[in-house]
C-alpha cells in the first residue's frame, strides 16, 4: 500500500461486489520506513461506491478521508488526534479516520488488547459483516494474541447500496511505514453476475515489502 | 506441420476427402470451446486467484503496487 513518505495509496475491486453479507480475511505487517523511526499511518479496509479508483488522503487520512459513501475499519499506528499509536475503528463517508467525529464512527483502542499493530508482526484479521454487525477479529500471528469486537452498522444504507467497491487504502507523512497486504480473501453473500456464484477473490504478492 | 498435412492425407485416403474438413472443423469447434472455459475460469473467481484485471491499484506517489 505504501512504501515512502507523503503517500497514499488504494487498492479496489474493478467492479463492485455485494456487500449485504461479507467476509473479508486478509494478512497483512505495518513494517518501518527506516529502523528508529516511529511507524506512521495506518491503512483501512474500505467499502464505497465512489468508484475502483477511490483514493483519499495522505498521512492521518490513511488514503481514505474524504472519500464519499464509503466505511473504513482502520488499522492506525500514529496519533493525530488522540487516537493513540495502536487504534482500529469504524469511520464512515471518507471522515478524517482518526477519533469519532460523527454517529456511527468507532474507535477501538489496542493498547491492552496484546494486538500492538506497530510491532512489526504479522496480523491476520478477519473482517464479517452479517445482518446488520460487523466483527473485526485481528490475530497476532507471531504471539497467538488475539482481539475481537463486534459492532453495529448499516452499510449498503452509508454506500447507498447492496454492492460496492472493496479494497484497501494506506496513508504515510513526514513519518512512513511500508504497509503491505500478504493474502486477501473476500466472499460475498448472495447473488453474484457470473453463475450466482459467491464472488471470492485471493492476492498474493510474490514478494514481499 | 510436414506430419500434420501427411496425417490429413492419411486420412483422406482411407475414410474419403471430405474427412480433411471435418478435422478442421473438429479443431475448430475445440478451440471454440476452449476459449469459452477460459473465460469462465477468469469470471468465476470461487477457487481460483484474482488477476490484475479484477483489482485496481491508485496511488498519489505510485505507492500501491499488485504484485502476484
Amino acid at each position: 500500500m505504501t512504501d515512502n513518505f507523503g503517500e497514499a495509496g488504494s487498492i479496489f475491486t474493478v467492479s463492485p461486489v455485494q456487500i449485504t453479507n461479507f467476509s473479508s480475511d486478509f494478512e497483512f505487517t505495518i513494517l518501518p520506513f527506516e529502523i528508529g523511526i516511529p511507524l506512521a499511518d495506518g491503512m483501512t479496509f474500505c467499502i464505497q461506491s465512489a468508484g475502483p479508483m477511490a483514493l483519499g488522503g495522505s498521512g492521518g487520512g490513511l488514503g481514505y478521508e474524504l472519500i464519499p459513501t464509503s466505511v473504513a475499519i482502520k488499522f492506525d499506528v500514529f496519533d493525530n488526534n488522540g487516537e493513540g499509536t495502536n487504534s482500529t475503528g469504524v469511520f464512515t463517508d471518507g471522515e478524517f479516520p482518526s477519533v469519532p467525529k460523527s454517529n456511527g464512527d468507532v474507535l477501538i483502542a489496542l493498547s491492552g488488547t496484546g494486538i500492538d499493530l506497530t510491532s512489526g508482526d504479522l496480523f491476520h484479521a478477519v473482517i464479517t459483516y452479517h445482518n446488520g454487525s460487523l466483527t473485526i477479529a485481528i490475530t497476532d500471528t507471531a504471539t497467538g494474541a488475539s482481539f475481537q469486537k463486534t459492532i453495529s452498522i448499516d452499510i449498503p444504507s452509508v454506500v447507498g447500496g447492496s454492492r460496492a467497491f472493496v479494497g484497501f487504502t494506506g496513508g504515510t507523512a513526514g513519518l512512513a511505514a511500508v504497509q503491505t497486504i500478504y493474502t486477501w480473501t473476500f466472499s460475498g453473500q448472495g447473488p453474484y453476475d457470473f453463475n450466482r456464484r459467491p464472488l471470492t477473490l485471493r492476492c498474493r504478492p510474490r514478494s514481499v515489502g | 506441420m510436414k506430419k500434420l498435412v501427411l496425417l490429413l492425407h492419411v486420412l483422406g485416403t482411407v475414410f474419403g476427402q471430405s474427412t480433411p474438413r471435418v478435422l478442421v472443423g473438429l479443431i475448430g469447434l475445440m478451440c471454440v470451446l476452449c476459449g469459452v472455459r477460459a473465460e469462465a475460469r477468469t469470471l468465476d473467481h470461487s477457487s481460483g486467484f484474482a488477476n490484475h484485471d479484477d483489482l485496481m491499484a491508485n496511488g498519489s506517489n505510485t505507492s500501491a503496487q499488485l504484485r502476484f
